[in-house]
C-alpha cells in the first residue's frame, strides 16, 4: 500500500500531466513539419529538462517521442510528405485516400492505429520487458543480417506494377546509401572529392525530395485549370472500418513491439514489414497502394508500436534502441540514474511512476490527435495552387534545417527530380527508400559477422533465430513467387 | 519470323519502356566499369575480399545490369502493356506555367543564403501564385506574411535558425 502511494505521489502531479501533454503536442506539431523530426525535438527539449524532477523530465521527452511518431503521418497523408522515414509507408495508401476525398478517414485510422499500437507497446513494456530484453540480447550481427534480409523481401509488395522495376529502384537506393566513408576501412566511396558527401546523403532531404517534390512538379507541369478543384476532407472513419482493420492493427503492433525491442532496427523496418504482412493477409490486397484503409492501419500500427518497445532495452538493459532513446538515456544520466537491472532494484517506484506516465501518454496522444485531425484535415480543402507553394516553402526550410546547408536543398531538389522521373516511368519510390535505409545496415552487419567469426560463414547459421529469419525470408519469397505465377495464369 | 513480327518487335524496342531499360543498362555499365574503379578506394590490405568496400556496389551494379536486360526482354517478348499518361506533356503547357516554378526553385537554391529564407520564401511563393493564375490580393498578402511568420517561428519558436541573408549584412 505504501509503495502504491509513493508511486502515485511521484506520478500524480500537475507538472507531470502538463509535461506529458506539452510533449505530445510539441511532438505532433514538429513531426508534422517536413524536415523536422522527433529526434530533433527531443534533442532540443533536453536542456529544458535539467531543472525538472527525473520523472517529469523523462515523461516530457517520451511525450515528444510518441507525438513525433504520430505527427509524421499527418503530412504523409495530406501532402505526400512524410515527417519521418517511418511514415513513408503510411503515404502509400494514406495519400491516395486523401486524393479520393477521404483525408479525414485516413487521418482517423492513423490515429486509432497509432494509439492502439502505442497502448499494446506500453503493455509489452510493462509485462514483457524481461522476456523481450532477453530476446534482444540474443541478437548479434548475423541475426540482424537475416532480419534485414527478411525486411528486404517487402520490396516485392511495395513495387507497384513491376517487381523488376521495384528491384532496380531498391538497388539504386542501396548504391546511393553507400556514398560516403566506408565504415570498416574509412576509405571514400563515390564521394567525388566533395566533402558534403563524405558524411553520407542525409535521408531527410532525400525523403522530402522523393515524395513531396514530384507531387509539386506534377501539379505545375500539368494543365492548371484541370487541377484547380478542392479535395474535401470527407467523412470520418466508421466503426466497421476500424473493426475490419483490427486484426491488421494488432498484428502490426506485435511486429512493432518485437522490432522495437531489438536495438538499432528502427520504426521504418517495422512499418514496412507490418504493411507487407497486412497486404499479404488482406482479402483486399489488390487495393493496397491505391487507397486501402488497412494499409494506413498497418503502417501506423507498425511504426508507433516501436516507440514503447524501444524503452524495453533502455530500461531493462540500459541499451538505447535508437537515437531518441539514446537522448532519453542521457536525460536519465543527467538526473543521476543509470537505466538497467540496478534501476529496477533501487528505484522501483520511479519505474512504476514512469510506466503510469507512459500509459497516460497514449491517452493524451489520442486526445491531441483528435484535435489535430479537426484542424489539419482542413489542409485537404485548401486549393492546390495555394497549398503547394507553402508546402514547397516548408520542404525547403525543413531540408535546410537538417544541417544548415544549402547542399541539402540541392539534395532535396535532385531527389525531387529522381522521384518525378520515377513517377513518369512507372518506378515506385518506396523500394528506393527501403534500399537506401536497409542497404547499408545489411552490408554493415554482413561485414561485422565476418569480422567476429574470422571470415567463417558458419556464423550465419549459428542460432535458431538465424534459421527462423532464413525460413521467413524463404517463405516470403516463395509466397511472392506463388502469387506471381498465379497472376500470370489469371492473365 | 515474318516481317510483321520483326516490325512489331522493332516498334516495341523503340517504346519508352525499352528506352528506360537501355538507359539502365548504360548506367550500370558506366557504374561498373568507370565509377567503381575510379571513385571507390579499396584499402591496400584487406583481411578478406568479402570485406572489400567494392563488394556491395558491384553486386548492385550487376543486379541493375541484369534487371535492365530483363526489362528489355520483357518489353520485346512479354505481354504488351498500355501506359497511362498521368499528366500533360511539357510542350503543351504555357511558358509561364513551367518557367515561373523553375525560377522559384532557382530563387530558393541560389538565393537562400544570400537573400535570406524569408525573402526567398516570399519571392518564390509569389512566383508560384502567379504561375497558377491566382487573382485574389488576399492570397498574395498571405504569400508575404506566411514565409516571414514561418521563419520567425523556426527561429524563435523551434530554435532552428534560418539564414537572414548575407546581402543584407546578416
Amino acid at each position: 500500500m505504501d509503495q502504491i502511494l509513493e508511486v502515485l505521489s511521484l506520478f500524480l502531479s500537475v507538472e507531470n500531466i502538463l509535461m506529458i501533454a506539452l510533449g505530445v503536442v510539441i511532438g505532433v506539431v514538429i513531426g508534422a513539419i517536413p524536415g523536422l523530426t522527433a529526434t530533433m525535438a527531443v534533442a532540443l527539449a533536453l536542456p529544458f529538462t535539467f531543472g525538472m524532477e527525473p520523472v517529469t523530465a523523462i515523461l516530457l521527452l517520451v511525450g515528444i517521442y510518441k507525438g513525433g511518431m504520430y505527427g509524421g503521418s499527418i503530412t504523409a497523408i495530406l501532402i505526400r510528405t512524410p515527417g519521418s522515414p517511418a511514415s513513408a509507408s503510411t503515404l502509400l495508401d494514406g495519400y491516395p485516400m486523401a486524393q479520393k476525398g477521404e483525408a479525414k478517414k485516413a487521418l482517423s485510422m492513423a490515429l486509432y492505429a497509432s494509439c492502439i499500437a502505442d497502448f499494446i507497446s506500453n503493455l509489452s513494456l510493462i509485462f514483457l520487458a524481461g522476456f523481450l530484453a532477453q530476446l534482444a540480447l540474443s541478437f548479434g550481427p548475423p541475426e540482424y543480417f537475416w532480419l534485414i534480409c527478411f525486411s528486404l523481401t517487402i520490396i516485392i509488395s511495395v513495387s507497384g506494377d513491376s517487381v523488376m522495376k521495384g528491384l532496380v529502384a531498391a538497388a539504386l537506393g542501396v548504391i546511393l546509401a553507400l556514398v560516403g566513408m566506408d565504415p570498416v576501412y574509412g576509405t571514400e566511396r563515390l564521394t567525388f572529392d566533395n566533402f558534403n558527401l563524405m558524411d553520407r546523403i542525409n535521408f531527410i532531404p532525400l525523403l522530402i525530395g522523393l515524395f513531396a517534390i514530384p507531387e509539386i512538379l506534377e501539379f505545375y507541369l500539368s494543365r492548371a485549370r484541370e487541377h484547380i478543384q478542392t479535395a474535401v476532407a470527407g467523412a470520418d472513419m466508421t466503426w466497421q472500418e476500424l473493426k475490419r482493420s483490427m486484426r491488421t492493427i494488432i498484428r502490426g503492433s506485435f511486429i512493432g513491439v518485437i522490432i522495437g525491442a531489438i536495438p538499432g532496427t528502427g520504426a521504418t523496418a517495422a512499418s514496412f514489414i507490418s504493411y507487407s504482412e497486412a497486404r499479404r493477409n488482406s482479402p483486399n490486397r489488390e487495393n493496397f497502394g491505391k487507397g486501402e484503409i488497412e494499409g494506413v492501419a498497418a503502417a501506423e500500427s507498425g511504426n508507433n508500436a516501436v516507440a514503447g518497445a524501444t524503452m524495453i532495452p533502455l530500461l531493462s538493459l540500459g541499451i538505447p534502441g535508437d537515437v531518441i532513446t539514446a537522448i532519453i538515456l542521457g536525460a536519465f544520466m543527467i538526473h543521476g540514474l543509470t537505466p538497467g537491472p540496478i534501476l529496477f532494484q533501487e528505484n522501483m517506484n520511479l519505474i512504476y511512476a514512469l510506466f503510469c506516465g507512459i500509459m497516460l501518454s497514449s491517452v493524451v496522444l489520442f486526445g491531441t490527435g483528435k484535435l489535430a485531425i479537426r484542424y489539419f484535415s482542413r489542409i485537404a480543402d485548401v486549393p492546390k495552387q495555394i497549398l503547394f507553394p507553402i508546402v514547397l516553402m516548408f520542404c525547403i526550410y525543413g531540408a535546410y534545417a537538417v544541417n544548415n546547408s544549402t547542399f541539402d536543398i540541392a539534395v532535396m531538389l535532385v531527389f525531387g527530380l529522381v522521384g518525378f522521373i520515377f513517377n513518369r516511368t512507372g518506378f515506385a519510390a518506396a523500394p528506393f527508400l527501403i534500399g537506401f535505409i536497409l542497404g547499408p545496415m545489411l552490408e554493415d552487419n554482413f561485414r561485422r559477422s565476418l569480422l567476429i567469426s574470422n571470415h567463417s560463414f558458419d556464423v550465419f547459421v549459428r542460432s535458431p533465430i538465424d534459421w527462423f529469419f532464413i525460413a521467413l525470408t524463404l517463405l516470403s519469397l516463395g509466397f511472392a513467387l506463388h502469387r506471381y505465377i498465379q497472376s500470370l495464369r489469371n492473365n | 519470323m515474318n516481317n510483321t513480327v520483326i516490325r512489331q518487335k522493332m516498334r516495341r524496342l523503340a517504346s519508352g519502356e525499352a528506352v528506360i531499360s537501355l538507359v539502365l543498362i548504360a548506367t550500370s555499365l558506366t557504374f561498373l566499369f568507370y565509377l567503381i574503379p575510379e571513385y571507390i578506394v579499396e584499402p591496400r590490405r584487406l583481411q578478406s575480399p568479402l570485406l572489400s568496400p567494392l563488394i556491395l556496389p558491384q553486386i548492385m551494379g550487376w543486379m541493375i545490369l541484369l534487371l535492365g536486360v530483363g526489362l528489355v526482354l520483357g518489353t520485346l517478348f512479354g505481354p504488351q502493356r498500355e501506359r497511362v499518361e498521368k499528366s500533360t506533356p511539357l510542350r503543351d503547357l504555357p511558358v509561364i506555367q513551367w518557367l515561373l516554378p523553375l525560377l522559384a526553385f532557382a530563387v530558393y537554391y541560389f538565393g537562400f543564403e544570400a537573400l535570406g529564407a524569408a525573402v526567398c520564401g516570399v519571392l518564390a511563393t509569389l512566383l508560384l501564385f502567379v504561375a497558377m493564375g491566382v487573382r485574389h490580393i488576399g492570397i498574395y498578402l498571405l504569400g508575404v506574411v506566411m514565409p516571414v511568420g514561418i521563419c520567425l517561428a523556426f527561429d524563435y519558436g523551434l530554435n532552428v535558425p534560418l539564414p537572414y541573408g548575407s546581402l543584407w549584412g546578416y
